[in-house]
């Protein structure tokens, strides 16, 4: 077997950033439990910054990796999923921007919403670790299940979370409103996470296998 | 900080009547893979040779301008064009070892052409240079064989061996991997990504693929003129001149 060394240098560059957007968005999605402080703010707003700029730069490698070494098959799976990751981890960066908005308009976050809230931060850091180990191993065997269940509890908490509104009416229409988008936002986070692990698998089987 | 090895400066090349290359100026990047593309007759080759002053030895052309070599013009009348030939190794289109001689006697031709007969250093660089091109496992069993046993591939690499036992700081190439199948092109074109860890490589190509796998940068050239050089990158995503976005796109040719 003949090794491409430019073409695989490149690869392993790609990896290597997608590795540095995982940690971006570790990052801002950790912060979003401590809200509504300022440094966790400031943690969130640098993160959304970070991972757009990186996201072009991605794109940019992906490109030119393809523009100039002519990848095939799993390569160009690889190449072309890592930049479809990358704005998938941006759309994090900024749904964690929007908690963060919505956050500050609030009061105060009753004390049962806020251990949703850390709970449902808990299972996407759990999913994002899933998606870096896929990645990382280049093993996807157990990712579809392991990300589904984990979506799943996210989903749950989303339910409880709106039934728990819904008998409460000491609580102004306007945070309410707030609350749902944030808990809204933490599903689709949840849901996003879980395209990454559809991309991963697609790149490894060059199937497309929805993860819900 | 990218250091420059070769500065061409206002180059134009005639041969008899007709002008080839039209006032060209270049800086080509030390240790780097430069590739000089462009259509058939746009004067990549007569370019190519004019680095090293090989073009001389063609009747009717005619050089102006100036080609520093570190700075210092090759055309300059106190440089010795052999002195400058052995700085500057050539590898040409065809895989063209001396048939007569063995695959030991190739590599160091050169060397015994310029009065070097020391057995034990010329069994070093046989050694050195064989396992810098990787086909020293291939034949080191069969170093007297003649090397027109040798398959295309091996020749070429074979060229190559004997082009850097002269210890060349730059290495051009003619279109080196035309007559060969992908699998010894793929060999040739690892290789060179390899050797410019030492060496400056300059590579004319017409395969436009090729140019865009093993470059850092690139130049294209179109009816004798430098239409655009740039990191290879650029070039190949976002070239600054429309002609050169045709030929990339494969719109001219």
């Amino acid at each position: 077997m003949i090794e491409r060394k430019i073409l695989e240098e490149k690869i392993r560059n790609l990896e290597n950033m997608l590795l540095k957007m995982y940690s971006i968005t570790v990052r801002g999605v950790q912060a979003i439990v401590d809200l509504p402080s300022d440094e966790a703010l400031k943690i969130i707003e640098e993160s959304e910054y970070s991972s757009d700029i990186l996201n072009w730069e991605i794109f940019e490698e992906a490109i030119a990796t393809i523009a100039t070494q002519q990848p095939t098959a799993k390569d160009l799976r690889f190449i072309v999923m890592a930049t479809t990751i990358a704005a998938v981890h941006e759309r994090i960066n900024d749904l964690a921007l929007d908690i963060a908005k919505a956050i500050k308009k609030i009061d105060d976050v009753p004390v049962e919403l806020k251990n949703s809230i850390k709970t449902a931060v808990e299972t996407i850091l759990k999913m994002l670790e899933v998606t870096k180990n896929a990645m990382v191993a280049h093993s996807f065997i157990d990712v579809h299940d392991k990300l589904s269940k984990l979506d799943d509890i996210i989903d749950g908490i989303f339910r409880g979370a709106l039934d728990f509104l819904e008998g409460k009416e000491d609580i102004s229409i306007r945070t309410v409103m707030n609350l749902v988008m944030i808990l809204r936002d933490l599903e689709r986070i949840g849901d996003l996470v879980g395209k990454i692990g559809a991309r991963l698998i697609y790149i490894e089987t060059g199937k497309m296998v929805p993860i819900k | 900080m990218v250091n420059i090895k070769v500065q061409v400066e206002g180059l134009s090349v005639w041969y008899r009547d007709k002008q080839i290359l039209k006032d060209i100026y270049i800086s080509i990047p030390e240790k780097k893979i430069t590739a000089v593309m462009g259509p058939s007759g746009c004067g990549k080759t007569t370019f190519l040779k004019s680095l090293n002053r090989l073009i001389e030895i063609h009747e009717g052309f005619r050089v102006y301008g100036k080609v520093l070599l570190d700075g210092k013009n090759i055309y300059d009348p106190d440089v010795d064009p052999m002195d400058i030939r052995a700085r500057i190794g050539m590898v040409f289109q065809k895989p063209n070892p001396f048939p007569h001689l063995s695959i030991y006697d190739n590599v160091v031709v050169g060397l015994k052409l310029r009065g070097i007969t020391d057995k034990k250093y010329l069994d070093r660089i046989v050694r050195e240079t064989l396992e810098k091109v990787g086909l020293w496992d291939e034949v080191k069993d069969r170093l007297r064989s003649s090397a027109a046993k040798l398959s295309g591939g091996q020749q070429q690499r074979l060229c190559i061996a004997r082009a850097l036992a002269l210890n060349p700081e730059v290495l051009l190439l003619d279109e080196p991997t035309s007559a060969l199948d992908p699998l010894a092109t793929a060999k040739i074109e690892n290789l060179l990504v390899d050797l410019k860890k030492e060496y400056t490589i300059i590579i004319v190509t017409h395969n436009i693929q090729q140019a865009a796998r093993i470059s850092d940068y690139a130049a294209f050239l179109y009816m004798g003129q430098l239409i655009e050089f740039g990191e290879t990158k650029d070039i190949f995503t976002n070239p600054k001149n429309e002609l050169t976005e045709k030929y990339v796109e494969g719109k001219i040719g």
